[in-house]
């Protein structure tokens, strides 16, 4: 009985050490590409010729997103300003994609276990476009 | 007895692995966003110029406006209360501090562009093309553990007025 407890506990143990920090790369690889690519984007959408995320902008993200980061088209959503914003006035985004599972054995610690179903980043900044 | 050992060996490991891992992705996240943030709070500024100098054909920084843009910037991307201090459950710990602001503009005396720019204490040397904001920020590292770095990172922004 002893043995086995001690058998237990160790797969458990050992199976956390091989392949958590895995699981954490993974999660955290995807945020900083979800913070990235929106922040590379709201730059571009802030320009003087765009004012607003233009389809073309947003087709961008999404392509960034999906062949760099593999990510599937249905789990990215892009909220954001597509109206044209004068000199001056805040233009702001919104990306989401989903999250991975962070922890291999959730409750393991005595977590909820519940943890947030989406990566969401937020970038607001004012445009450039002059709007006559 | 032996293998009882090795557990707690593998236990300690793990946890100061995942400590370590956390650690990191703090530290990049930190440094991504606050230089995200400053990006665009420099640009924000960057945009407030006297528009009586422009008709004069000069640039004119409006330093409190311009202070006041970088500050809503920050308040914005770094999800801020009003005072300052961060939300509940965001990214940071303590309110980011603004050390240092500068603007180098067609009314700054001894300014020719191209200009290079330097404070030395600051460690700021950047080549100007045209007149420009400069701010300095600092921020306190969140600590995940008790190993974690105890510090400042300061970041600095020099942005240039975006032309059309």
């Amino acid at each position: 009985m002893k043995a086995a407890l001690v058998e237990m506990l160790t797969v458990y143990f050992l199976m956390l050490l091989l392949f958590q920090p895995v699981l954490h790369d993974i999660y955290s690889t995807r945020a900083n590409a979800v913070e990235m690519v929106l922040d590379s984007a709201i730059q571009k959408a802030s320009n003087a010729d765009n004012g607003r995320f233009t389809p073309e902008i947003i087709d961008e993200m999404h392509s960034t997103l999906e062949n760099t980061f593999l990510l599937d088209a249905s789990d990215i959503r892009f909220n954001g300003t597509t109206e044209l914003t004068p000199r001056g006035q805040y233009i702001e985004g919104t990306l989401s994609v989903k999250s991975t599972p962070r922890w291999l054995f959730k409750n393991l610690f005595g977590s909820s276990g519940e943890e947030p179903p989406q990566i969401s980043r937020y970038a607001k900044q004012m445009s450039e476009a002059l709007v006559r | 007895m032996k293998r009882a050992l090795l557990l707690m060996y593998v236990i300690l490991l793990f946890l100061y692995t995942t400590s370590f891992e956390a650690d990191r992705f703090i530290t990049s996240t930190t440094h991504n966003r606050l230089k995200f943030a400053l990006n665009h709070g420099g640009h924000d500024a960057a945009l407030q110029i006297d528009k009586g100098e422009l008709a004069e054909g000069r640039i004119v920084f409006r330093p409190p406006a311009a202070r006041a843009a970088f500050e809503a910037a920050l308040q914005f991307n770094l999800q801020l209360l009003g005072n300052g201090t961060p939300m509940e459950g965001s990214l940071l710990h303590s309110a980011p501090l603004i050390v240092f602001e500068d603007y180098v503009d067609d009314r700054t005396p001894g300014v020719v562009f191209p200009y290079r720019y330097v404070q030395e204490s600051r460690l700021i040397d950047k080549v100007l093309k045209g007149p420009a904001v400069v701010y300095q920020v600092k921020v306190k590292l969140p600590r995940t553990n008790a190993l974690s770095f105890n510090g400042y990172i300061y970041k600095t922004v020099v942005y240039e007025y975006p032309l059309l």
